[in-house]
């Protein structure tokens, strides 16, 4: 008895969810493909936006030639006027070095730059700063450039050389917002 | 009607997938993507290079050395090579190894066609410098770096100008 009743009984149970489920894909399967092929695109779409902002090429330097050029230009002149100095006219110094430094760069300015500034109108120093060489290490498409310079910098008292031009090192990092450039921090390499 | 829209579903998830894959392949097949990974390899190279060529370790120069050559080519290759007997000379008479840190890097030219980039580097020298001791002197200099690719991916020095300052004041 009890074995009829398990012959029967298995191929029941097993046939109809079996039925219900083969209707189910009949009529469902074009949305579970449409599902599984928008969640591959999707992944695929987000892994193509990575790459596409990410990478070496996110680093503009040289590729944007107008904006490799553009800073460089400006982070130059900007270093040439806070570096430049002379104990007749120390405000002009001081004008271009509040419009043109911001952040940190203002007190690495300071310990940089303020013993100069203090010891000039005593000993009547003056301070011209030229860049010789210049090199973008990075320029971000937000319009952020980490700038290598070489500065050679001659110094007069009461308008006399004291010595050779000097030769120093800094890394700039400026950034521009607007039409204006401005330098946020100041390293000496 | 429902198997309408689920095929109207499918082409419509079919064409973005089309739009992705598009997408990604103008990364992989992309130029300033090439352009931009080979001049970081040349920064890299050169970073490395400018360490060596600054290096000096007395007790093993002959080795050292033996490294500038292979790292340099055409005419400061010729002229590391001239200067190989006097260096000798040089090296023996030292007592303690100067070792070179590169401070700062920046690719200034990179002529991806002609296998051409000039890099700016800046550089600190110990002297005296070994694991146990601090440095007992350190010395500054720069140079302009004119790099040449010899095959693919591999770059070597071919010019080492240092940056004199008073050029032009």
């Amino acid at each position: 008895m009890s074995v009829e009743v398990e012959i029967r009984a298995r191929p029941k149970k097993k046939r109809e969810p079996d039925k219900r489920s083969k209707a189910f894909l009949r009529r469902w399967w074009p949305y579970l493909v449409a599902v599984v092929v928008a969640a591959g695109a999707f992944a695929l779409n987000t892994w193509a936006s990575d790459r596409a902002s990410g990478g070496p090429a996110a680093n503009r330097v040289l590729l944007d030639k107008g904006s490799t050029s553009d800073a460089l230009s400006h982070v130059t002149q900007a270093v040439e006027r806070v570096f430049t100095y002379s104990y007749t006219d120390p405000d002009s110094t001081s004008r271009a070095a509040s419009s043109l430094l911001t952040g940190k760069a203002a007190s690495q300015y300071q310990s940089l730059f303020g013993q100069v500034r203090q010891e000039a109108p005593r000993q009547q120093l003056a301070l011209t700063t030229k860049v010789s060489r210049a090199g973008l290490v990075r320029l971000d498409r937000d319009g952020t450039a980490v700038v290598v310079v070489f500065l050679d910098q001659q110094s007069t008292r009461a308008g006399k050389p004291t010595g050779a031009p000097v030769a120093a090192q800094l890394v700039v990092t400026a950034h521009r917002s607007g039409g204006t450039w401005r330098i946020t921090e100041l390293r000496a390499a | 009607m429902t198997r309408l829209v689920g095929l109207v579903l499918v082409a419509a998830a079919v064409a973005f997938l089309g739009f992705a894959g598009w997408r990604w392949a103008g990364t992989v097949w992309n130029e300033d993507r090439t352009y931009a990974a080979q001049r970081d390899d040349v920064r890299d190279t050169a970073v490395r290079d400018m360490v060596m060529l600054n290096s000096v370790d007395p007790s093993r120069a002959q080795l050292d050395m033996e490294h500038w050559l292979d790292i340099s080519t055409g005419t400061l290759r010729d002229a590391l090579q001239r200067d190989l007997p006097a260096a000798q000379a040089r090296f023996a008479k030292q007592q303690v190894p100067t070792r070179g840190e590169v401070t700062a890097a920046a690719v200034t030219s990179f002529d991806k066609d002609a296998g051409k980039a000039t890099v700016l580097a800046s550089v600190r020298v110990f002297l005296g410098a070994d694991s146990d001791g601090a440095p007992s002197s350190e010395q500054r200099k720069r140079f302009e770096v004119g790099m040449k690719r010899i095959s693919d991916g591999l770059w070597k020095v071919e010019s080492l100008t240092p940056v004199a300052p008073g050029g032009h004041l």
